[in-house]
């Protein structure tokens, strides 16, 4: 092995001991990253938890309509009978 | 050369190392998020059924609530048709009555103020006696009243009766806790001859 050969692949070792701490870098860097993700996706799904604990009572709307159409339904009956005395009591 | 190979082998080795670990460790990672992103759609889904039910039954009760509210009305209306129907009212004078002031009347001060007392004026028929007078009010002698000097303190307890056998305690009652007052009575009862002093 001649001298510059030899002095090429020292230069190579060297150039791959860079690359291998760069690599360590760059996944230490993108590890980090993910950690946060993983933190952020936790505070998304409590507070997502946390809305489906306010949303979980909506069940309750359509019965309060339910109720509003029998308020109706009796003012109707009300009216009806009302209707019926008043004629009485003007006659 | 060989130390160059081991040198070689070694950085190639370390490479491909800390891709395995640090690649295992952000597959790890990224599960681990994808299973919790997994969980906050179907939360996410839950959330989005719970609101569909919202808008749909929102509307409903406004339409009904308006319905009823603009109902409301018209069974006061009838309710109070009702009322002034059921309520008896008196039959109405063919003579209506003289309207008069709801504070009442209220007695002019014109005549006595110029000297004209209408009960003096009465006439009576001639061969009728005038009217007895109406009965006085008999004054009746309160055994003691106590009298007060200028600085309100009682004196004493007096007894005064004039010789007319008017007795004075007809008018001490209406002595006001005023000395001034009180004593100008007082010096009345002694002229009068009203016997002061201790009983």
């Amino acid at each position: 092995m001649n001298p510059t050969e030899h002095t090429l692949w020292v230069s190579v070792i060297i150039v791959g001991f860079v690359v291998v701490v760069a690599v360590a870098a760059l996944l230490s860097l993108l590890i980090y990253l993910i950690k946060r993700i993983d933190g952020r996706v936790d505070t998304i799904g409590a507070t997502l938890t946390a809305a489906k604990a306010n949303t979980a009572e909506t069940v309750l709307i359509p019965q309060v309509a339910t109720g509003v159409d029998a308020v109706l339904a009796e003012g109707l009956q009300h009216h009806l009978f009302l209707g019926r005395v008043l004629g009485k009591v003007k006659s | 050369m060989t130390a160059l190979v081991v040198l070689t082998v070694i950085v190639i080795a370390a490479l491909i190392a800390g891709l395995a670990v640090y690649l295992y460790w952000a597959g790890t990672l990224l599960d681990r998020i994808g299973a919790k992103l997994e969980g906050a759609a179907e939360i996410v889904r839950g959330i989005v059924a719970d609101a569909e039910l919202i808008g749909p039954g929102v509307e409903h009760i406004n339409e009904t609530g308006g319905v009823v509210a603009g109902a409301l009305p018209l069974l006061y209306g009838m309710a109070e048709g009702i009322v002034a129907g059921v309520t008896p009212t008196p039959p109405r004078p063919e003579v209506p009555e003289v309207a008069r002031p709801a504070s009442g009347t209220r007695r002019s001060r014109l005549l006595s103020s110029v000297g004209y007392k209408p009960e003096l004026s009465r006439t009576y028929p001639a061969d009728s006696p005038p009217p007895p007078n109406p009965p006085r009010r008999p004054r009746t002698a309160r055994p003691s009243c106590r009298l007060r000097n200028r600085h309100g303190h009682s004196e004493a307890t007096h007894t005064c009766v004039a010789p007319a056998g008017i007795t004075v305690e007809g008018m001490l009652p209406d002595i006001s806790p005023l000395s001034r007052h009180s004593l100008r009575v007082h010096h009345w009862a002694r002229a009068a001859g009203c016997q002061i002093g201790c009983p």
